[in-house]
C-alpha cells in the first residue's frame, strides 16, 4: 500500500517537475524572441524545412481528407440534397477542424521528431555546450528559429491544406459521385466564412507552437546517448500530439462561444 | 608548486561544490592557475572532472564556492559579466562537438561568424582566417569544404582545436584531448596542444586520465579524488609523489587506496 502511494506521490512530482522545467523553457523561448541578435539565415532555413519540406505530406493527408470525408457524405444524403451537402460538409469540417488538426498531427510525427533527435543529439555530442563556449547563446541559434518557423509556417501550410482538401472533395464528388461541377463550386463558395478560416489558421499558429516547442524541449533536455535521444524523439511526438488534441476541444470551445 | 605568488591568479577556484541529488560531485575544490600556465587535472573516470570544466565554463552552475577569472567572478557575478569572461576562454570538447551541419571551415570560423560581441567580417576573410587556423593545426586547404562526418577521429580534433584557437582565447580548456585516438595521432595532438598554447601565450587547463599526455602538456600536476584536489606539484614531482593515491593512478595499478566509481555521475 505505502509502495503503491509513494509510486503515484513520485509520478505526480515527476510529472509536476516537467512542467515547471517546460513553463521556464516556453518563457525563455519567448523572451529570446523578442531579443536580438537574430540568426537570420537559421530563421530562413528553418522556414524553409519546416514549411516548404512538409507540403508533400500535409499535401496528401489534405486530399485523401477532403476527398474520404466526400465520399462518407455522398451515402447519408439523397440525390436531391448531395449537390448542396457535400460542399458544405467538406468546407466546414475542413476549414474549422481537419485542416488544422490532421495536417498539425503530420507535422507534428514529421518536424517534432525530426528537432527532437537533432537537438538531442547535438547535446549529447555536447554541441549545444560547444555552442555556449563560442559566445553563441543557443536557445538563440537553435530554438528560436525553430520556434519562429512552426509559429508562421503551420498557418500557411494550413490554408494550403484547406484548399488542397476542398479540391480531394471537388473531384471525388465530380468524378466519382457525377454530381454537378459549379454547384459544388457555388455551394463552397457559398459556405466559407471567414471566422471559420481565421479559427483554423489560429489554431493551427497554436499546434505550430506546441509541435516545434516539445520538440526543442525534449531534445534540448535529453540525457544519455542513443537512448536518450530516442526517448526524446518519442516523447516529442507523443506530447505534442496529445496536447494538439487538448488544445483543439479548449481552442473550439472558446471560438463557438464567441 | 605555486612559485609566482606575486602574479595575481588567471584563474583561481576557491571551495567549489556541486552535487546532483545525493551526489556529491565536487566537494570543496580549490585550484589556482597562474598566466601561461599549463595545469592538467588527472584523476579517475567519475571523479568529477567534467563538471569542473563546465563550472568553469558557466554551463553548470556551481552550488557553492567561487570562480575567480582575471579577479573578476564567474559565479556569482552578472550575466554579462558571466558571457564576458566565457568569451576569453576556448574549449576542445572530448568528442570534437563539431557542428555536422556545417562544414569544416564555418567550424572554425564559427565564432568569427555568429558570435556575440565580437566584429562581425565578411565571410571570405572569415574563410581565410579559417584556412590560417587549419594549417596551424596541420590540416590543409582541401578539407574545408567537407563535412565533419567525413574525417576520421583524429581530423575531427584537429579542427575541433583549430576551432577552439580562432578566435584567439587567454584560456584554453581541454576535455580529454586524447582520448579514443590511436598512440601517434594522440602525440601529435599532444604537441599542437603544447604549440597553439605557446603561440597564443594562453593558459590551459586540461582534465585527462592519459598520464602520457599529462605529462607532455603539463607545466603543473593536479589530482583530482572524490570532488577535491589531493595532490598538485610539477610534472617531474609526479612520478615520485610520495601519495598512495597519485601513485596507484600513475602507474595504473588496480589496487590502492582509490576506490572506483562504479556508478555514472
Amino acid at each position: 500500500m505505502i509502495d503503491f502511494l509513494s509510486t503515484i506521490g513520485r509520478r505526480v512530482i515527476d510529472l509536476c517537475s516537467i512542467a515547471g522545467r517546460l513553463a521556464l523553457f516556453v518563457a525563455s523561448a519567448f523572451s529570446h524572441c523578442l531579443r536580438p541578435p537574430f540568426y537570420f539565415r537559421n530563421i530562413m532555413q528553418q522556414f524553409w524545412t519546416i514549411g516548404y519540406n512538409s507540403l508533400p505530406v500535409v499535401g496528401l493527408t489534405a486530399v485523401f481528407t477532403g476527398a474520404v470525408l466526400a465520399l462518407q457524405a455522398s451515402v447519408g444524403f439523397s440525390k436531391l440534397t448531395a449537390p448542396a451537402a457535400i460542399p458544405l460538409l467538406v468546407v466546414v469540417s475542413v476549414t474549422r477542424e481537419l485542416g488544422p488538426v490532421l495536417a498539425s498531427l503530420m507535422v507534428a510525427g514529421r518536424v517534432g521528431a525530426a528537432i527532437a533527435a537533432e537537438l538531442g543529439t547535438m547535446r549529447v555530442t555536447e554541441q549545444i555546450d560547444a555552442l555556449d563556449t563560442l559566445a553563441t547563446n543557443p536557445m538563440k541559434y537553435l530554438v528560436v528559429p525553430r520556434v519562429l518557423a512552426g509559429l508562421f509556417m503551420m498557418p500557411l501550410l494550413v490554408l494550403i491544406a484547406d484548399v488542397i482538401a476542398v479540391m480531394g472533395g471537388f473531384i471525388v464528388s465530380s468524378f466519382i459521385l457525377n454530381l454537378n461541377e459549379s454547384a459544388y463550386l457555388i455551394n463552397t463558395i457559398a459556405n466559407l466564412h471567414a471566422k471559420d478560416i481565421i479559427s483554423g489558421l489560429v489554431k493551427a499558429a497554436v499546434f505550430g507552437l506546441i509541435i516545434t516547442l516539445l520538440g526543442c524541449f525534449n531534445g534540448y533536455n535529453s540525457r544519455g546517448g542513443a537512448q536518450g535521444v530516442g526517448m526524446a524523439t518519442t516523447n516529442a511526438v507523443v506530447y505534442a500530439s496529445v496536447l494538439i488534441l487538448f488544445f483543439d476541444y479548449f481552442l473550439t470551445e472558446l471560438f463557438l462561444t464567441q | 608548486m605555486n612559485s609566482m605568488s606575486s602574479e595575481p591568479a588567471k584563474i583561481s577556484v576557491k571551495g567549489l561544490k556541486k552535487a546532483f541529488g545525493r551526489k556529491v560531485v565536487l566537494d570543496g575544490l580549490d585550484v589556482e592557475v597562474t598566466k601561461g600556465e599549463s595545469l592538467v587535472i588527472i584523476g579517475a573516470s567519475g571523479s568529477g572532472k567534467s563538471v569542473f570544466l563546465k563550472c568553469l565554463l558557466g554551463i553548470i552552475r556551481a552550488d557553492a564556492g567561487s570562480i575567480l577569472v582575471d579577479g573578476e567572478g564567474m559565479t556569482g557575478g552578472d550575466k554579462a559579466t558571466r558571457e564576458r569572461l566565457r568569451r576569453k576562454m576556448g574549449m576542445l570538447f572530448q568528442g570534437g562537438a563539431l557542428f555536422d551541419s556545417l562544414t569544416v571551415w564555418e567550424n572554425v570560423a564559427f565564432a568569427l561568424n555568429e558570435g556575440v560581441g565580437r566584429r562581425r567580417i565578411a565571410r571570405a576573410h572569415s574563410r581565410e582566417i579559417a584556412i590560417e587556423k587549419l594549417n596551424a593545426v596541420g590540416l590543409g586547404e582541401d578539407i574545408a569544404e567537407l563535412s565533419p562526418a567525413e574525417l576520421s577521429g583524429g581530423m575531427q580534433k584537429r579542427v575541433a582545436l583549430a576551432r577552439a584557437i580562432a578566435p584567439t582565447p587567454e584560456i584554453l580548456l581541454f576535455d580529454e584531448p586524447t582520448t579514443g585516438l590511436d598512440p601517434i595521432m594522440a602525440d601529435t595532438i599532444n604537441d599542437l596542444i603544447v604549440s597553439s598554447v605557446q603561440t597564443l601565450g594562453a593558459t590551459a587547463i586540461s582534465i585527462t586520465h592519459d598520464m602520457a599526455s599529462a605529462r607532455k602538456i603539463a607545466t603543473r600536476i593536479a589530482m583530482l579524488y572524490q570532488g577535491k584536489i589531493i595532490w598538485e606539484g610539477s610534472a617531474a614531482e609526479v612520478e615520485n609523489s610520495g601519495n598512495p593515491y597519485v601513485d596507484q593512478f600513475v602507474h595504473g595499478r588496480s589496487e590502492g587506496p582509490i576506490r572506483m566509481q562504479v556508478r555514472a555521475l
